[in-house]
């Protein structure tokens, strides 16, 4: 049943006048409405499909969607209306009303009793809007195609939502709960631990390696800068015993120079006067000799004799010649058995001397001793001349001795001093002060410097708990160390850059258990994620969910981009039929095929034929007869029928809701199918309901539904 | 009947038949996941080793 009313408010110049209804309100769902013009057919199919958006649908022509559009969008023009079309069959109400003050119509669907708006697009996904009018009918059969392109967008639509669900799905899966990920985790983790018992175990060695090395090598320095220590210290105290025994020597030297200068001086002033007596003496003499010693003697000074060595001879050979010729004198001037007879009278004389106090008488003689003494002193005085001579020679030649002895002192002394004297210039190996300064200040530095080594060592080796006396005991140890082995040739320095090398090495593996511990948690925490992740129902099924969304995407481009280009390119290949690829002409063909389906039978020249293709391409209807029909030798009014035939036979679950205009111009034969696959269609529950108008003279409202 | 027919016009024009089996249930079911259910067992008997 529709039922309907409405308010057109015109303003036509001199009035404004109201329009409404001329014919009945209430209408069969199937009704023919034959009416003279201007009786407001036409007005009320333009009202029903504003309603439903027709304003709005591509599929209506364009000629028919401007008058529905004009309704609204005059200005000389004010509507209202409200419309229900319900249908029993299916249990459905279409409710469509617009106030006059309101621009926007309003659209609800009443399904078993539920209320719900449908807008523009929910409206074309369940309802099929026919509005048509017969128009260039021959035209009309490559309409028919919209309801192709239409399922295709419908298609690829439901194409696209499937290709989201199944994005949805491999999404889920991927953040689904999954054994394999787990695994993979698990795997890595139990890599990790390992990779991190390597390095943890790598750092022991490499700290007990360090440790043995350090001792090592504070030890060897201990005892290497210990050694030189004690070294450096021999050689200052040796400095100093050195300084020491060089100032006790200088001092010693000094003396001894102080004392010849001194002994030698006076030693020289008495051997001058005794030179000068003895030359005297000689020059009395007028004692001979081959070499004139004694002018010589007379022009020189004895020290500059002595201490001449060229000279020194006229001395000493002087004085053995003198010595000769002076006992060679005293043997020839001299009477030996007077001067004999004179020491034996002298030694008696000495001898009674003694006892002349006492009484006594010598026999034979018979005198007392001081007698016979004086008669011998008698004696002797006779002799007297002969003695003094004598004693004067033998002065002489004493004081020639004497001063040859101690010119030979002088000369002795002399030579001394000189070597003394000479040896202070020359001795080059002995110290300066400034030298031993120097070098005492030097060793002292190196010493303390030294010490300081010592004490970094010392107190490095304790930190370590080695006891200063322990050091050596422990330096012997740590050399058979096993870590220390491989190291024993090397020396300070190539220790301290290996245990630097070996710092490094420690820190790096530090730094890189840090990173493994924190891989470690970082899995852990993935593993915790991944296990508390729930299991998704295709969680095995990622590849075929894959699959599936590539044939999703394929085929929705095929939908929405291929055949949509096929469509649109019917027009152009009916120019040039040599273009159309293989697919192309394969989707044609398929497209002859379901429009002949959709059409079933033609009436030609009153004969009806089965519909084989309907070749758009060749403009040919090929029927089951062998007949081909020709578009162009196609009646208008058949056309117009095969065209609305397609139309009903929808091939999508839409309910159709049918408004034909002007079927006047077909005939009863070409009108006939059309209303008959109307009523076929209302009656499987698929047309809603159909209003069909045609010009008549006279108002005649009649029903179809029972038939024609 | 309609519903044969646009599934035949489909059939014509697609090769793949998994593409084929897509726009059959697509024409015939209204609920998506029976239709993703449906086409992924039809793949997994395509190609049983990729099956878990």
């Amino acid at each position: 049943m529709i039922k309907y009313d409405y308010l057109i408010k015109r303003d036509e110049g001199d009035e404004t006048k109201d329009y409404k209804p001329s014919m009945p309100k209430e209408l069969q769902d199937l009704t023919i409405i034959a009416a003279p013009n201007s009786s407001g057919k036409s007005t009320l199919l333009n009202l029903v499909a504003l309603g439903l958006y027709g304003n709005k649908n591509s599929k209506i022509r364009e000629s028919l969607r401007s008058k529905i559009d004009n309704l609204i969008k005059s200005d000389h023009q004010q509507l209202s209306y409200n419309y229900s079309i319900k249908n029993e069959i299916s249990n459905i109400e279409i409710i469509s009303e617009k106030k006059i003050s309101s621009r926007d119509t309003v659209l609800y669907e009443v399904v078993n009793g539920k209320k719900s708006p449908l807008s523009s697009d929910l409206f074309n996904r369940k309802y099929n809007l026919i509005y048509d009018i017969p128009e260039n009918p021959l035209e009309r059969l490559y309409e028919l195609t919209n309801e192709l392109k239409d399922n295709q967008l419908v298609y690829a639509r439901i194409v696209q939502k499937l290709s989201s669900k199944v994005r949805e799905y491999i999404s889920q899966v991927q953040e689904s709960r999954d054994p394999k990920k787990i695994e993979h985790q698990k795997n890595l983790h139990a890599n990790l631990i390992k990779e991190s018992a390597e390095k943890q175990n790598e750092k022991i060695n490499l700290e007990k390696e360090l440790i043995a090395l350090t001792k090592y090598y504070h030890t060897l320095c201990f005892d290497k800068f210990y050694n030189q220590y004690l070294t450096k210290k021999e050689e200052l105290s040796n400095l100093r015993g050195q300084v020491r025994k060089q100032k006790k020597e200088i001092r010693l030297e000094d003396n001894e120079l102080e004392r010849l200068t001194r002994d030698s001086s006076s030693l020289l002033i008495k051997s001058k006067s005794m030179y000068s007596d003895v030359s005297n003496s000689l020059s009395r003499l007028k004692i001979k000799t081959e070499e004139n010693y004694l002018t010589v003697w007379n022009k020189n000074d004895l020290k500059k004799l002595l201490q001449n060595n060229e000279m020194r001879k006229y001395i000493f050979d002087g004085i053995k010649e003198f010595k000769e010729k002076l006992n060679q004198i005293a043997i020839s001037e001299i009477d030996r058995t007077k001067l004999t007879e004179s020491n034996i009278l002298k030694e008696m004389i000495q001898l009674l001397e003694r006892y002349t106090s006492d009484n006594i008488i010598i026999p034979g003689i018979d005198k007392h001793v001081n007698e016979l003494k004086l008669l011998l002193l008698d004696k002797y005085r006779s002799y007297e001349r002969i003695t003094i001579t004598q004693e004067s020679y033998d002065k002489l030649i004493n004081s020639l001795e004497e001063l040859k002895n101690k010119s030979s002192e002088y000369v002795t002394m002399y030579e001394k001093l000189f070597a003394l004297n000479k040896n202070r210039v020359v001795d080059d190996e002995s110290i300066e002060e400034e030298d031993y300064e120097k070098t005492k200040l030097k060793l002292q530095d190196e010493i303390s410097t030294l010490e300081a080594k010592i004490e970094y060592h010392r107190d490095e080796l304790i930190k370590m708990d080695v006891k200063e006396n322990e050091i050596t005991e422990v330096f012997d140890k740590i050399k058979k160390d096993k870590y220390v082995q491989p190291f024993i040739i090397y020396g300070p320095k190539e220790l301290r850059e290996k245990l630097d090398g070996q710092k490094q090495d420690i820190e790096k593996i530090t730094t890189l258990l840090k990173e493994v511990t924190f891989r470690l948690s970082r899995v852990e925490q993935e593993i915790s994620r991944l296990e508390n992740k729930e299991e998704h129902r295709y969680q095995n099924y990622e590849n075929e969910l894959n699959i599936l969304l590539n044939n999703l995407v394929v085929l929705e481009q095929k939908l929405t981009i291929e055949f949509d280009e096929y469509l649109k390119n019917l027009k152009k290949v009916l120019k040039d039929k040599k273009q159309i690829s293989a697919s192309a002409m394969k989707y044609y063909e398929a497209i002859a095929s379901y429009l002949a389906k959709k059409l079933k039978v033609v009436r030609h020249i009153n004969v009806e034929y089965n519909v084989q293709s309907i070749d758009l391409i060749n403009k040919v209807i090929k029927t089951e007869q062998k007949k081909n029909i020709k578009f162009d030798d196609f009646g208008t009014g058949q056309s117009q029928s095969a065209y609305l035939i397609s139309l009903l036979n929808s091939s999508d679950q839409r309910k159709i809701i049918a408004l034909l205009d002007e079927v006047a111009m077909l005939d009863e034969k070409s009108l006939s199918p059309v209303l008959e696959l109307i009523r076929k269609q209302y009656k499987n529950g698929k047309l809603l309901s159909a209003l069909v108008v045609q010009k008549s003279e006279e108002i005649k409202i009649k029903s179809f539904i029972g038939g024609i | 009947m309609e519903n044969q027919d646009i599934k035949e016009f489909f059939d014509k024009i697609l090769i793949d038949k998994n593409e084929k089996e897509i726009m059959k249930k697509i024409i015939d079911e209204i609920d998506d996941e029976k239709i993703i259910e449906d086409l992924l067992g039809s793949i997994i008997k395509q190609n049983p080793k990729n099956a878990k």
